[in-house]
């Protein structure tokens, strides 16, 4: 068999799996390559929590034996993968990105990794993260065991978190797909600042047994890729209910590209301000230009705009106190003084101190958020939004005292990002452009259990412009 | 058990946060220097979320959205 080049780094799933089943390469020689270029670029961008090249070579070995034998599972069949280090892995150190918890190991595997075994995908690595996912807030890229995501576009620059390790790996080329979470952002934005398509799935839709808990009613899982259609593929194999996790809704998914409502059917909301006066400066031309080419799918774009209500304040709130319960040992023995990140310190002792009617009014007006919401889509299918409002900002700069800017009287959907995890909603985020040197990202967010509408948009979005092909240049 | 809000108490509720959400934003306050301090900063952040949630009015009927199942 000829060696493999390095065209596969940056090939998307449907042509890997192509190359596996037309023995073109087995699934040792890809859990191989990429195990190798994670554990040797992986410590460049800090990306790499815990490489596991040789387990995921013995998986493939088994994988190759199937293949072999003529037993062919489906696309992700000897596609090797990263997995934020939240997800135990058994025998693993799970660290969850955090001090404290350094030689952390469980005796089970999280439910997609157990699933993703099971669909013949090897795992090459554990991939780093901002400690705690973020916790209920942090200041400093540097709030991570691993030290700050580095951006694949430019070094100088944070990858966003706290899903920093699987946005920075597909980026860069050195897993063809990894598995993040997002309690509130952690996927939409390093997604959009590192430049790949990630889908957040809907509340429930991807159970959470074996995931490090940060907000019980707001955590989900989901995958980062090439493009929409790898999202597709992968959200298809890690989705399914589970009696393991509470918040399970009990529901699969089929990824029916073949189904998918004609573009031309489709009420996509958005408001003018987001593209035109929320951005930054820089951002604006790729924004404007990302807008004008929705518009050319064929859709009806309307104006549009979020229901009222204070959403950060709202799911600070949630959790704020959610993070502080979960970590009330960590925080009572002293040990969260290890934690790399002040902020987050601060964040979680204070959160112990929130009242208990302080959180029930925060549940009780997200539950009106959520009906205002669900009104919202008998309007439209799909609203869209910028995922960040610029590039990554500089590794070394607060997160929290970005300068000032005058805001725009009209509050547009900016807050897109707690309205739709207050909801439930799933969001898919697609790269659009460029600010300078730097990528940037839209956010399609939908009612719950709509993932196929979203993923056939950014489908066909992304059968019309190539950002989703770009490499970074220090990766290609 | 009624989770359905009446649209004339959804319309009340959201005009209530309308108050809220217009309140003019607060400058960048600068960044803690001590352990005390940031400590200090996150309740006073508490303190203002708390202060944004109540002026948002509820209906009695309405829930806390949280998912039990029996």
């Amino acid at each position: 068999m000829a060696e493999l080049g390095s065209d596969i780094f940056f090939a998307g799933i449907a042509e890997l799996s192509r190359m596996v089943r037309a023995k073109e390469a087995t699934a040792v020689e890809l859990a191989r390559a990429f195990g190798k270029r994670l554990e040797s670029l992986g410590p460049r961008y800090n990306a790499l929590a815990l490489p596991l090249t040789e387990r995921a070579i013995r998986q493939a070995k088994a994988v190759d034996a199937e293949i072999k034998r003529g037993r062919l599972r489906g696309p992700l069949q000897g596609i090797p993968y990263g997995a934020k280090d939240l997800l135990s892995v058994a025998g693993q150190i799970t660290a969850w990105g955090a001090r404290p918890y350094a030689a952390q190991v469980f005796d089970y595997d999280a439910s997609v990794i157990q699933k993703l075994e099971s669909a013949g995908a090897p795992l090459v690595g554990k991939l780093a993260m901002v400690e705690l996912a973020g916790g209920p807030g942090y200041r400093y890229a540097a709030a991570s065991l691993t030290g700050p995501g580095r951006n694949p576009w430019d070094t100088s620059r944070w990858s966003g978190g706290s899903s920093s390790g699987s946005a920075i790996a597909v980026a860069a080329g050195l897993v063809p797909f990894a598995i993040g979470s997002e309690t509130s952002g952690s996927i939409l934005t390093p997604a959009a600042f590192c430049g790949v398509t990630a889908l957040r799935p809907t509340y429930g839709l991807v159970s959470r047994y074996g995931a490090m808990p940060l907000s019980w009613t707001l955590d989900k899982l989901g995958p980062f890729c090439r493009s929409a259609e790898d999202c597709g593929l992968v959200l298809e194999t890690i989705a399914g209910g589970d009696r393991h996790d509470p918040g399970s809704a009990g529901k699969s998914f089929y990824y029916t590209p073949q189904y998918a409502r004609k573009m031309s059917e489709l009420r996509i909301g958005f408001a003018p301000a987001d593209f035109s006066e929320w951005p930054e400066e820089t951002a604006r031309p790729a924004f404007q230009q990302a807008l004008e080419a929705i518009r050319g799918l064929g859709a009806t774009l309307v104006e549009t705009k979020l229901p009222d209500f204070p959403y950060g304040a709202l799911i600070g709130a949630i959790i704020s106190v959610d993070a502080a319960s979960v970590f009330e040992p960590l925080i009572a023995s002293g040990q969260v003084e290890q934690l790399a990140d002040q902020k987050q310190i601060a964040g979680l002792k204070a959160g112990l101190e929130i009242s208990a009617n302080v959180y029930l009014k925060a549940m009780r007006v997200r539950r009106l958020a959520q009906e205002a919401m669900r009104k919202l889509f008998s309007d439209v299918d799909v609203l869209l939004a910028p995922a960040r409002l610029g590039p990554a900002p500089k590794i070394d700069e607060p997160l929290d005292h970005r300068p000032d800017r005058p805001r725009p009287k009209d509050a547009g959907l900016t807050a897109l990002i707690p309205a739709g995890n207050l909801a439930g909603m799933p969001a898919l985020a697609l790269p659009c452009g460029f600010a300078g040197n730097l990528p940037v990202g839209l956010q399609l967010a939908g009612a719950p259990f709509t993932e196929n509408t979203l993923l056939a948009v950014g489908k066909e979005f992304q059968s019309r412009t190539d950002w989703h092909k770009r490499k970074p240049p220090g990766a290609a | 058990m009624k989770n359905q809000m009446t649209r004339r108490q959804l319309a009340g509720a959201m005009l209530a946060t309308a108050a809220a959400a217009q309140a003019p934003p607060s400058s960048t306050p600068a960044v803690p220097s001590t352990p005390a301090a940031e400590l200090q900063a996150a309740h006073e952040q508490n303190q203002r979320t708390a202060e944004a949630l109540a002026k948002v009015q509820v209906p009695m009927e309405a829930e806390p959205a949280f998912h039990f199942t029996a």
